[in-house]
């Protein structure tokens, strides 16, 4: 879908919003479908079936971002997140993590 | 501070404050001199041998980035001479001015109520200057060595290439799964090398701001405090961190300790 150049920023902003949180989500649902595969509660026809639905929306999600032109837009509110998310878990250091301790973070 | 009444704005104009620099501690006999923000002389404010280093500035909104950037040079600057002549600082953060007229006698009496407090703190920092270190990855390198290096994942990749379709996917998915966590928990081990290290031989603080550079994301940013003759025990940490491939050290200062204060 052609873009219009003269287009304001806000579109942009907006899209890489949108399709930044529908990449965590699917994110999300990777994680749970591979656990589900590990506790090997899916069995051969569901995991094909799964693994078809998430590569479809991968494919989705990395067309969007290249025909709108919005990998840097996605890309930056993913890092605006992931510094929120710090400064959220900052507070809460358990005993045996060191601060800075980032397991887990780093994406 | 007296409001300035409606019937006299000219007031506002004659508003005062004093722009405050660090506390030191000794003598001021000859007197410290340099000039601070705009150029204004810098003069100390003493109590019981405490000294605080400030100069005249009315409170005042500035929007110029240029003129800001200005402003902190000079406040540098004058932080720096102030280490250079007194040997320990306490500097205060960029912006910090007490407005109204009084600003000099508010010093003073903080300077007394504080006293006990600023003079331990300065004992801490005495000798000392602080250094910044700074950790970065790149993450290409670091996850192709680790597909090239461990064995898990490379079975799991010989695993993936006899899967085809949806089964193929989920395959792939959980790859990246396990690099991800692999790569995650090599950051980490990178980071309590490091921390280890370093709070054994120093005081440590550990910043909050992570961010990107050089093609680099940033996996660990501590400020040390460090005496002279610690530098070089530094060195040899920070030496072995940077040998791993794909991992660079970053090491600045001496600065005036802004963060141990």
């Amino acid at each position: 879908m052609p873009i219009d150049i003269k287009e304001d920023n806000v579109r942009q902003g907006l899209l890489g919003l949108v399709v930044a949180l529908t990449e965590i989500i699917v994110e999300t649902l990777k994680h749970q479908a591979i656990r589900r595969m590990e506790r090997g509660s899916l069995d051969e026809e569901e995991t094909e079936r799964l693994g078809r639905v998430l590569k479809e929306l991968d494919l989705a999600i990395e067309g969007m971002k290249e025909d709108y032109g919005i990998r840097e837009s996605v890309r930056s509110v993913r890092d605006g997140l992931d510094s929120a998310l710090d400064d959220i878990l900052g507070g809460f250091i358990s005993e045996d993590m060191e601060p800075g301790d980032k397991s887990g973070l780093l994406s | 501070m007296e409001k300035p009444t409606a019937s006299a704005p000219a007031e506002l104009q004659g508003l005062r404050g004093t722009y405050l620099y660090c506390v030191a501690e000794g003598d001021v006999d000859p007197p410290f001199a340099a000039a601070g923000l705009e150029g204004k002389e810098v003069y100390a404010i003493e109590y019981m041998g405490l000294v605080a280093i400030a100069c005249d500035c009315p409170p005042s909104r500035v929007e110029d980035a240029a003129r800001v950037e200005k402003w902190m040079i000079a406040h540098q600057s004058v932080v720096d001479k102030a280490m250079e002549r007194f040997g320990a600082v306490l500097p205060f953060g960029f912006g910090r001015i007490i407005a109204g007229d009084s600003g000099g006698n508010r010093v003073r009496e903080w300077l007394e109520s504080s006293h006990g407090i600023l003079k331990r703190k300065l004992e801490r920092v005495r000798g000392k200057a602080e250094y910044g270190v700074q950790v970065f990855w790149d993450q290409e390198i670091m996850t192709r060595r680790l597909m090239r290096d461990n064995q898990r994942i490379e079975g799991l990749r010989k695993e993936g290439e006899e899967k085809r379709g949806g089964t193929a996917f989920m395959h792939e998915i959980k790859l990246e799964k396990v690099i991800k966590e692999d790569l995650a928990a090599r950051a980490n081990e990178c980071f309590r090398f490091l921390y280890r290290g370093v709070s054994e031989l120093c005081e440590v603080k550990v910043e909050r701001v992570y961010g990107s550079a050089e093609g680099g994301r940033m996996i660990a940013n501590i400020s040390c405090l460090l005496k002279d003759t610690q530098i070089k025990a530094l060195g040899e940490i920070l030496e072995k961190v940077n040998d791993e491939e794909g991992i660079y050290v970053r090491f600045t200062g001496p600065w005036p300790p802004y963060s141990f204060v």
